[in-house]
């Protein structure tokens, strides 16, 4: 008896052991939902005598291990429930926990109080060529809006940690408004909007748990824009209509940072979230304008509302940080450097550029080095 | 590959194990010896045939040392020569030609170098069991062994090749020897001297390290004095943990082989003095240094001037074992110093003092001189700056209830020596099954639960540091 139970602890030890290897076999790839955030696999590698002797075959093989086995996204999601339950720890980079359950960017709430990224000479030459760019689609009958999205950090700010609670009066973000106005560049801020939209809105138009806006939220800024956009054109072009609604816990990336979290359970459990069923009303020879948008990632929801293809030129393209091409018509990405970006601009009937407040480092992300030949391609059209 | 990746808990253990319990009678010295081999051409692919090749010549040398041979002495010099002379060319050319480089230039000869020689993982441990079964021979403590594949058992055997613990040739040579089954006690005990090794090195140590690697990254001119002193405390956790839990997994490997390797920590943070902290703390290499080195310089046997130089000696090859740098030195005669105070003067007052005093004051000059370890010295003194400073008091680095929890518990089992009492239940409970079959139940689940929780975090985070494996 002794004997057998201690052949039996022994091998179980061992068993317990392989049962990662034992899943691998087991599981089907379809059984496990991927994680979310920068958990990368690794490739496999052919074995050679070089890659032996310097080691980088050996340590691939270790990453294999640790990143590519399958009972991987269930165990970390394990271990952060835990982690979450037991310690209040989350697992994410760039997460500032603010007060009353609001998680925010750490990074943007760090760039509303304390820190400037925003280089403002440059920042500078770039607005005044801006405010060139507006003069000449205005000349040519073309649309153009400058739109300042207001970071979750901003609209929210009083739900900030106190240690981020200062308003800087020289943050990034009003340093950007201040040079817009100086140059007399057309712009919408959109902060007062929502302020004003918020204070009677019974459904979320920002989530605790995300980064961003919620669908339901970017749908006052796609309907203002769109009848803005049509008002240009003459009331030519087709209309976005609400065909339904739906209520539900959040979907998507209105919970993205929860997401993020990789937890077991969910954080925000509540059914208010907004869901509209868009349609289109269709015109008799409507005009559909190619529209070009530059952005971050707060245009996301824009992009994916899914009647835009119908009311937009199937060639509109969105410039995801002016780095990446997500085409309206179909979910196909190519980067911004493959386009010819003079061609493009000549041939769109309307330029959007749209970020949001406490995200300008870098901004606006490379365009600033093609918009003379941008100016350039249009002078000459 | 560390005992701590998921490379070899998934893979090369259960593999192992499987294939080892599988084969009978010499058949396993070979599996030992051919995944050993595999072991260390994995972290080491070329060193594996420097490392072969040096055992061939080590082994028949060895066998010129027996008593009535002729030129024993010539043989065992040469044996010497070749095994610490490879060890100072790997592992300290580059630190002399640096340090001779910066001289010269001081002088006027302008600088000079070689190419970088390259560290083979583990030599500092193999080298000194080499020497030591050199020296066992030598003096007739014990015959050489019959056969090759004996002796690389002992060289090689993965447990131990590449962070220890330091097992001198008298420890095991009977074992060895007279290699055979173990008890089927012994490989339980081992599963569980595994586990609990994995848990100290992984739940503990890395929660630690991630504390400590947090605070370094603080430039030290703006280190407040709470985090300078949370940093450094952290640090000395983690040392312990690190290197308590891996020589604890090597120790628990060895039982699941069949082979008993002598312990490595016996609760240093407890002792009561920095002479009682060398008996408790890495204690095979304090072993060591007292069977081949203290002793043959005369022991205590001279005069008291003579004592404390040989002490100091042995400090400082002892603190320029663990590495080809200055502050490992420093650390090592800081070490020296307060020993030979502790014999002088110090331990005898010490004795009068409260134990609790005894134990504040050795925890004390430990961390202190973790310090000098953990950094190079003007770095240290500029840390040690801020440790006494009153400047900047509030800590500034986020403390999760995590790192909390993990320094409570690491205090607890730091701390809280269970009694001999204790001990003999707690082992009968773990190890000896066939006294308490009921106890190793109702221990297990707490195993397999530890066991789960390290591969849950060995999975989740990317931060899985080992300090002794670079020494």
């Amino acid at each position: 008896m002794r004997q057998s139970l201690a052949y039996i602890l022994v091998f179980s030890f061992i068993l317990l052991l392989s049962a990662p290897l034992v899943f691998e076999l087991w599981l089907d790839k379809g059984d496990i939902k991927p994680l979310k955030g920068t958990f990368r696999k690794a490739k496999p590698m052919k074995l050679n005598w070089d890659n032996w002797v310097n080691k980088e075959w050996q340590q691939r093989q270790e990453e294999i291990v640790k990143k590519n086995l399958k009972i991987k996204p269930s165990v970390v999601r394990l271990q952060h429930e835990m982690d979450y339950q037991l310690f209040d720890v989350y697992h994410m980079g760039d997460l500032l926990v603010g007060k009353d359950g609001y998680y925010f960017s750490w990074g943007w709430a760090d760039k509303r109080c304390c820190v400037n990224t925003l280089d403002q000479d440059s920042t500078r030459i770039f607005v005044k060529k801006l405010k060139k760019l507006s003069n000449l689609y205005r000349k040519k009958g073309k649309y153009m809006r400058v739109i300042i999205v207001p970071s979750k950090e901003e609209i929210f700010s009083d739900k900030l940690p106190d240690e981020y609670a200062y308003d800087n009066p020289d943050n990034d973000y009003r340093r950007y408004k201040k040079l817009l106005d100086e140059y007399k560049v057309e712009y919408w801020d959109l902060l007062e909007f929502y302020r004003g939209i918020m204070d009677t809105a019974s459904h979320p138009i920002y989530s605790p748990t995300s980064v961003h806006w919620t669908k339901y939220g970017t749908s006052f800024t796609i309907f203002k824009l769109l009848d803005d956009m049509d008002a240009f054109f003459g009331n030519r072009m087709n209309q976005l209509t609400v065909e339904g609604r739906k209520l539900s816990q959040f979907v998507h990336k209105d919970g993205d940072t929860e997401a993020t979290l990789n937890l077991l359970s969910r954080i925000d459990t509540s059914s208010n979230f907004m869901y509209l069923d868009y349609g289109v009303k269709r015109k008799e020879n409507a005009f559909r304008p190619k529209v070009i948008t530059i952005g971050d990632s707060y245009y996301g929801n824009i992009r994916e509302c899914e009647m835009l293809p119908e009311i937009y030129a199937d060639h509109s393209k969105f410039l995801y940080y002016y780095s990446k091409v997500h085409l309206i018509h179909n979910n196909k990405t190519k980067r911004v450097k493959d386009l010819n970006i003079e061609n493009e601009f000549k041939k769109a009937d309307a330029f959007i550029l749209l970020n949001s407040s406490h995200n300008l480092k870098n901004f606006p992300f490379g365009f600033q080095y093609d918009i003379d030949k941008v100016i350039k391609a249009l002078e000459s059209q | 590959m560390i005992f701590s990746s998921l490379y070899f808990l998934c893979i090369f253990l259960p593999l192992f194990l499987l294939i080892f319990y599988l084969s009978r009678g010499d058949l396993r010295k070979w599996v030992i010896v051919l995944f050993s081999a595999f072991f260390y051409a994995w972290g080491a692919p070329v060193f594996i045939f420097f490392l072969l090749a040096s055992s061939i010549i080590d082994f028949f040398l060895a066998k010129q040392f027996e008593p009535g041979v002729n030129n024993r002495k010539t043989f065992l010099g040469l044996s010497i020569v070749l095994n610490v002379g490879l060890l100072a060319y790997f592992k300290y050319a580059n630190f002399f030609v640096d340090n001779f480089s910066i001289l010269s230039d001081a002088v006027g000869f302008g600088t000079f170098s070689i190419e970088e020689v390259i560290l083979p993982i583990g030599i500092s441990f193999f080298t000194f069991q080499k020497i030591s079964y050199a020296l066992d021979v030598y003096y007739g403590r014990n015959k050489p062994l019959d056969s090759f594949l004996d002796y690389l058992l002992y060289i090689m055997m993965f447990p131990q090749l590449i962070a220890g613990p330091i097992v001198r040739f008298n420890d095991v040579s009977e074992q060895i020897r007279n290699y055979r089954e173990n008890k089927l006690n012994d490989k339980v005990e081992g599963v569980y001297r595994f586990i609990i090794g994995l848990g100290k090195k992984v739940l503990l140590a890395n929660t630690f390290a991630e504390v400590a690697e947090t605070i370094n990254r603080i430039p030290i001119d703006n280190l407040p004095l709470a985090d300078s002193w949370l940093g450094i405390l952290a640090y000395t956790f983690q040392i312990y943990y690190d290197f308590a839990g891996y020589s604890d997994m090597a120790i628990g490997l060895g039982l699941m082989l069949g082979i008993r390797f002598p312990e490595n920590f016996n609760f240093p943070y407890l002792s009561r003095s920095i002479t009682e902290f060398w008996q408790r703390w890495h204690m095979t290499l304090g072993a060591w240094m007292r069977d081949y080195l203290y002793i043959p310089l005369g022991g205590n046997r001279v005069s008291k001037t003579r004592v404390y130089f040989n002490l100091l000696i042995v400090f400082l090859i002892s603190g320029f074992w663990h590495g080809a740098a200055w502050n490992f030195v420093i650390w090592g005669l800081f070490h020296g110093f307060f020993l030979m105070i502790e014999r002088a003067w110090l331990g005898k007052l010490l004795k009068k003092l409260p134990s609790i005093i005894q134990i504040l004051y050795t925890f004390f000059v430990v961390v202190i001189s973790w310090v000098f370890f953990s950094m190079e010295f003007s770095d240290a003194i500029a840390y040690l700056g801020k440790m006494f400073s009153f400047g900047k008091i509030p800590l500034y680095t986020k403390v999760s209830n995590k790192v909390v929890f993990t320094f409570a518990l690491g205090i607890l089992f730091a701390f809280l020596a269970p009694k001999q009492k204790q001990l003999n239940f707690f082992n009968s409970a773990i190890g000896r099954i066939s006294l308490k079959p009921s106890l190793s139940l109702l221990t297990y689940p707490v195993f397999i639960l530890i066991l789960v929780l390290s591969f849950m975090v060995l999975m989740t985070s990317d931060f899985n540091p080992f300090i002794y494996y670079r020494f």
